[in-house]
């Protein structure tokens, strides 16, 4: 075990290193703050400090999974299949006893995480899809970390989880206007655009992805009421 | 080369245009003369789009008698009604100080009550306009580049969506209507600096400047120009749009007397930049010296046909917009007789009419 602190404005969270035994796999997570458990599934960087990850442990129990087939830990079954990967995520998750979460997904994560919602509907409050590389619109260069997946996609108007898809208005990996390929997919999905961030949004505009994704975990599809104060002098 | 028609809704009485200095107070308002003002400008809209105006243009203008459009969407929808042939100029909104989901939908509105006649530029404001809605000052370029980029994205996005700026948030955007004209209607960008160019070329959106004399439109186009290659496109003339003010009389002699007289909005703008004004940023001592407060084009038709020929061939403007100094009404009628026809193919195949060009070879 180790710990590792992030200093989150004026908060300092503190994040702990475990593993979790799942058959022959041993997979590697981070988990720091308290609150309602939200499941966090990196991108490319893979499971390191995370701006996001911070910010959100302020007010929940964060779980920041590493994706084991990336070659990076020692020791784990490379998976078959994105499906099968995120079928032994689900174990990972399951053996630590969580019975209700939300899952947040970045990048390449994101199939895992459809499949995720897909296999375990009952167990996930709310899903966040940051710059998903699951869906891309026709004649769109493809990039890197996407794999087709005709089932997974056959399969995603079955998700009725609150599903809130996050896409850079600078993105060059993919165009803003994906995030509507999820929501005429997904029948409980909306797409929010973050204004001049591109496919990295955590790190060109943390504060205002910190702001849409807690807001939709904490109230799913009741985040698209204001409760800003205008009153001035009161 | 395209022109339009600035109809700027003017009060009429001299009382209240008079008053030196912004805000102008309510009590010189007289009703009866407030309609008397609004007729008439309809009726000149009218009489452009009649005798040949391509566009007829509004601008979002705050408490003043020199300008009476505080919405220039409702005016322009009052246009809408009134002109068959001619774009519906909206130049524009003032993007920094308004709710961007409200002028996109606005926008949609007006580009179906002109069944796709809808011409928009987005505009940052003059300094006195942030004081109408309480805007920062030092918040309005990055407030009107991320509205910009909110209304077309709002005009042209099929399903709902939600927009985390740095300025706005809107969990939920759904425009309805959509516009006509699709994607959108043709947009421009004002683009009084070089950096508001380099967005526009960014972002693909015409060029809009105004005022200001034509070695610095000509070197402002040619930036712009070159961030348009920068991103792999280049502006037709159209795209390059030019707001004036213009006297045309059926002499020289006339028109230059009109000029002498002709103040437009220098008074106005000087006058806030004193005293309480002292703290907004101050506009380019250009457009207050020269561009606010002269007539860029002055003469007889002869004379206007000239020197806007010459002003497109420094510049590459291909569309002017002219708000005309003295009797409107009459300068419409004599520019749609014998300017009009005149400029119609400069810009085209060749710059100059043909007569000019035959005067230049001799």
């Amino acid at each position: 075990m180790s710990v590792a602190t992030q200093n989150a404005g004026e908060l300092v969270v503190t994040f702990v290193e475990h593993f979790v035994q799942v058959g022959r796999s041993r997979i590697r997570y981070r988990e720091g703050g308290q609150g309602n458990p939200v499941v966090v599934l990196h991108g490319k960087d893979g499971l390191t400090s995370s701006p996001l990850n911070t910010l959100l442990a302020r007010q929940f129990r964060v779980i920041a999974v590493e994706i084991p087939d990336d070659g990076r830990p020692p020791g784990h079954v490379p998976s078959q299949s994105p499906h099968d990967l995120a079928r032994t995520l689900a174990e990972a998750v399951a053996a630590l006893g969580l019975e209700h979460y939300g899952l947040v997904s970045t990048a390449a994560s994101a199939p895992l995480a459809l499949w995720h919602a897909l296999d375990l509907p009952q167990h996930i409050d709310a899903l966040v899809l940051i710059s998903p590389i699951a869906l891309l619109p026709d004649g769109w260069t493809v990039p890197s970390g996407y794999a087709h997946d005709p089932a997974l996609e056959r399969q995603l108007r079955d998700i009725h989880t609150a599903t809130l898809v996050l896409v850079g208005t600078r993105d060059e990996i993919l165009p803003a206007e994906t995030g509507r390929l999820y929501v005429e997919r997904l029948p409980n999905c909306y797409y929010a655009l973050v204004y001049d961030a591109g496919h990295e949004i955590e790190a060109e505009r943390p504060g205002a992805l910190f702001a849409a994704v807690r807001d939709f975990l904490e109230q799913r599809e009741t985040f698209v009421v204001s409760r800003k104060n205008t009153v001035i002098n009161p | 080369m395209q022109v339009s028609f600035f109809c700027a809704n003017g009060y009429l009485a001299r009382e209240a245009l008079g008053h030196p200095g912004w805000p102008t107070p309510q009590a010189l308002y007289r009703s009866e003369i407030g309609l008397l003002s609004l007729q008439a400008a309809l009726a000149q809209a009218t009489l452009a789009d009649e005798v040949g105006f391509d566009w007829v243009s509004c601008s979002e203008h705050h408490y003043t008698p020199l300008l009476q459009t505080p919405n220039a969407a409702v005016f322009a929808a009052a246009l809408s009604q009134v002109i068959r042939k001619a774009k519906i100029a909206v130049l524009g909104p003032l993007v920094s100080m308004n709710n961007p989901v409200r002028i996109a939908e606005e926008l949609a509105m007006l580009d179906q009550l002109s069944s796709g006649r809808l011409v928009v530029l987005f505009l940052r404001g003059t300094p006195n306009e942030f004081l109408a809605y309480d805007t920062n000052p030092d918040e309005t370029r990055s407030r009107t580049q991320e509205a910009s980029i909110l209304i077309i994205r709002a005009l042209t996005e099929s399903q709902p969506f939600g927009w985390e700026g740095r300025h706005y948030r809107f969990r939920t955007v759904s425009v309805w209507p959509g516009p006509v004209q699709q994607p959108h209607p043709p947009i421009y960008y004002s683009g009084n600096s070089l950096e508001s160019a380099t967005f526009a070329a960014a972002h693909r959106l015409g060029l809009g400047i105004s005022f200001y004399p034509p070695h610095m439109v000509a070197q402002l186009i040619d930036h712009y120009k070159q961030e348009c290659a920068k991103h792999g496109w280049e502006p037709s003339p159209d795209q390059l749009l030019y707001r004036c003010f213009a006297a045309v009389c059926e002499d020289d002699k006339e028109a230059d007397a009109l000029g002498a007289a002709f103040s437009g909005m220098r008074q106005a703008v000087e006058s806030l930049m004193q005293g309480r004004g002292a703290a907004l940023p101050r506009p380019p001592q250009s457009q207050v010296g020269f561009g606010l407060g002269e007539l860029r084009f002055c003469g007889s038709p002869e004379t206007l046909v000239r020197q806007m020929t010459d002003f497109h061939e420094a510049t590459g403007v291909g569309v002017i917009d002219v708000g005309f100094a003295g009797d409107p009404t009459k300068a419409i009628r004599l520019f749609g007789a014998e300017v009009l026809p005149r400029i119609r193919q400069v810009g085209a195949r060749v710059s100059r009419p043909p007569e000019l060009a035959a005067a230049a070879a001799d």
